[in-house]
């Protein structure tokens, strides 16, 4: 009994000071998947960088674990400024299914996020099922036209440096363009009045907006039935316009007048990042891969202002590629596209880079477009699964579970007890 | 000093521990008590008797029970001993970013805006709480085993935006263990690759959901947004300090 009585010391002892103890630690873990068949799909059609703040504006994920699980999830509107929650269908039994498809989601909080002038959004979809044949997973995101509010940074560079009262490197950089665009030297239109880049353009342009990203959903799906598991994702066409001018008459007589009513300046065009992958479930076929990255054309509304800046109306780049666009180099408005390319990892799963765009960086970093990524797998072992990059579901685990260093205490006095038991004590 | 005291609590419990162990008999007299009636029946009813006699003949039971104590011990030791684990691997891993920050490959990496998760990003000081750590990249798991990540969805610190920065509270260093004695005023200075900028507390440190993501939301302003759990040892809540930019920001 004494010792019953000390033993009890010891473990009041020890959990008190396991209860001083720090917790553990613990941070967002990455989903995995575990399974003997299935297979996951991953597009990401559109991540806007404004200024440093990140947007992901189109992305879709699937996972089919046969039997076990389907769970599709399609972005709404990604920020991390938001809360609203993905459309998320998920089914973990045979013959569950489940379907998201939201007739309304938010949109409007995103014109109140600086950069973004303008959203239109139609809602993402998720819809999964388990059968016993197989099962589908399959997630739509969000489908957008955003409209950057470029303008506003433009109206931030100064043609003139206040302090020396002379011609800033701006203006320097801009006269050839405008020159060869206009036929009339920078400084022959800038009057006292105009004070920043923004000013200039005005003066060349009616503008709808400074530019305008029209945004096609990211799909990605995965299926099964009785002999064959396919996964699909599909980063779809992005259509970007600069500098879309306001009806006729738009470049007040300063460009020639062979720019269409309303067709923007500069049309770049993203087509597809697509991949595919089918296995047979006894494998008795070899898996059959499919990928393509996607290709870009850059048009230019008017023949004229192709060849003021030396190029074609139309120029392709391919994968691989990079393109900066001649004639906006080494100015505010500077230009570049890069394109990746396709193919197939190490474990023979698909994918397809889609395109980075640098709109305008000359002007604080300039707006950045990462475009077009899909990758998806058909697993016959664990794959893991990645998130949709802007579904931050909470604020990162910082501190932790402090009920494990008690368990700890509780445990050692367990043991404790239980080695005295087996020595004979009581 | 709460390491102390727990130390000072664990040699305290193991010394009682020992007086145990010490008090009894040893273990070859008291496993040849073992195989004998005991002579001095207890007056009380002990209801572990039923097991002690079960032990008593069976001797494969003791040595398998014998095996459990020292697994459950070892396991216990392991759950005590892992928050002076992971402050040990976090001043480990604090070393190796302190020569990252200042290297030219992390500058150029810095510049081009494609710092890795988990790579060296900034250094936060908060004289007021004492606080001197290297910041890296990300906020999973892994890159906040160094103690503070940097929100990648946020803009880079120093910068016009809203900075966000998440710090353990409690193991891997706690570098954000004293977040809540902050008051406004107090400064935090960051020193990036590219410059030195410094922040002031706006406001007294508040609590939030973990779902509210709205504290790491852009803002036009330079601000900095620091983040933990709360209360401490638990991630019921998120402590968030707001900090508001001294000066210009520095443009990358």
């Amino acid at each position: 009994m004494r010792n019953s009585r000390r033993l009890a010391t010891i473990g009041f002892a020890i959990v008190s000071a396991g209860a001083l103890l720090a917790g553990t630690a613990g941070a967002d873990t990455p989903q995995v998947t575990a399974g003997d068949t299935g297979g996951t799909a991953q597009a990401n059609a559109l991540t806007v960088s404004i200024a440093g703040q990140t947007i992901t504006g189109s992305a879709a994920n699937a996972v089919l674990d046969l039997g076990k699980l389907a769970d599709a999830t399609g972005t709404q509107i990604l920020t991390p400024a938001l809360t609203s929650a993905p459309a998320h269908a998920t089914a973990k039994a045979i013959g569950a299914s489940d379907v998201q498809k939201p007739a309304s989601c938010n949109g409007s909080q995103l014109t109140a996020i600086p950069g973004i002038n303008r959203a239109d959004i139609t809602c993402a979809q998720a819809a999964a099922a388990l059968t016993n044949e197989g099962g589908s997973s399959r997630a739509l995101g969000a489908e957008l036209v955003l409209e950057p509010s470029v303008s506003g940074v433009l109206s931030t560079l100064s043609l003139q440096d206040p302090a020396q009262q002379a011609v800033s490197q701006v203006e320097t950089a801009l006269d050839p363009l405008v020159t060869a665009l206009t036929g009339t030297p920078l400084k022959d239109l800038v009057t006292s009045a105009d004070q920043t880049v923004e000013d200039v353009l005005s003066k060349i342009l009616t503008l709808q907006s400074t530019a305008r990203i029209v945004v096609a959903p990211a799909l990605a799906e995965v299926t099964s039935d009785a002999t064959t598991v396919t996964s699909h994702a599909h980063a779809q066409g992005i259509r970007i316009e600069l500098l879309p001018v306001d009806g006729a008459g738009a470049t007040n007589n300063l460009l020639p007048n062979d720019l269409p009513t309303g067709k923007p300046l500069i049309t770049i065009t993203i087509g597809n990042a697509e991949v595919s992958k089918s296995v047979s479930r006894d494998g008795s076929t070899p898996a059959k891969v499919d990928s393509s990255a996607a290709v870009v054309t850059v048009e230019f509304g008017s023949p004229t202002v192709a060849q003021a800046l030396g190029v074609p109306s139309t120029i392709t780049v391919q994968g691989g590629q990079q393109l900066c666009i001649p004639g906006l180099t080494g100015t505010p408005l500077e230009t570049c596209i890069n394109v990746a390319s396709a193919g197939v990892d190490a474990n023979g799963n698909p994918y397809a880079d889609g395109v980075s765009i640098d709109l305008f960086k000359g002007v604080n970093g300039g707006i950045g477009l990462a475009t077009g990524r899909a990758s998806g797998g058909t697993a016959l072992a664990a794959l893991p699964v990645a998130a949709p990059a802007a579904a931050t579901p909470d604020l990162p685990r910082t501190g932790g579970n402090g009920i494990l260093p008690i368990v700890g205490g509780g445990l050692l006095a367990v043991a404790l007890l239980t080695r005295r038991f087996a020595l004979g004590r009581r | 000093m709460i390491e102390i005291v727990a130390v000072a609590l664990v040699v305290a419990v193991f010394a009682a521990a020992v007086a145990v162990a010490r008090g009894t008999r040893s273990r070859t007299s008291m496993l040849r008590a073992l195989d004998q009636p005991s002579s001095a029946p207890s007056t009380g009813v002990d209801p572990s008797a039923p097991l002690v006699r079960f032990l008593r003949r069976h001797r494969g039971a003791r040595l398998t029970l014998s095996g459990l104590s020292v697994v459950l011990g070892l396991v216990a030791a392991g759950m005590l001993a892992y928050p002076f684990y992971t402050n040990l691997y976090q001043s480990r891993l604090q070393e190796r970013l302190d020569r990252q920050l200042v290297s030219p490959a992390l500058q150029q990496a810095y510049k081009a805006r494609s710092v890795g998760t988990g790579d060296a990003l900034t250094r936060i000081k908060i004289p007021a709480i004492g606080v001197d750590v290297v910041v890296v990249e990300g906020t999973t798991a892994s890159a906040l085993r160094a103690g503070a990540g940097h929100y990648p969805q946020t803009p880079l610190p120093c910068e016009a935006g809203n900075v966000g920065i998440a710090g353990h509270r409690t193991t891997y260093g706690k570098p954000f263990h004293n977040l809540d004695l902050l008051r406004a005023g107090d400064e935090i200075i960051l020193q990036t690759p590219v410059g030195t900028c410094t922040y002031k507390v706006a406001k007294a440190p508040f609590v939030v959901l973990p779902s509210d993501t709205s504290v790491v939301a852009p803002s036009k302003d330079g601000e900095l947004t620091l983040t933990t759990c709360h209360p401490k040892g638990s991630a019921s809540h998120r402590l968030v300090v707001r900090a508001v930019l001294q000066g210009p920001a520095i443009s990358t």
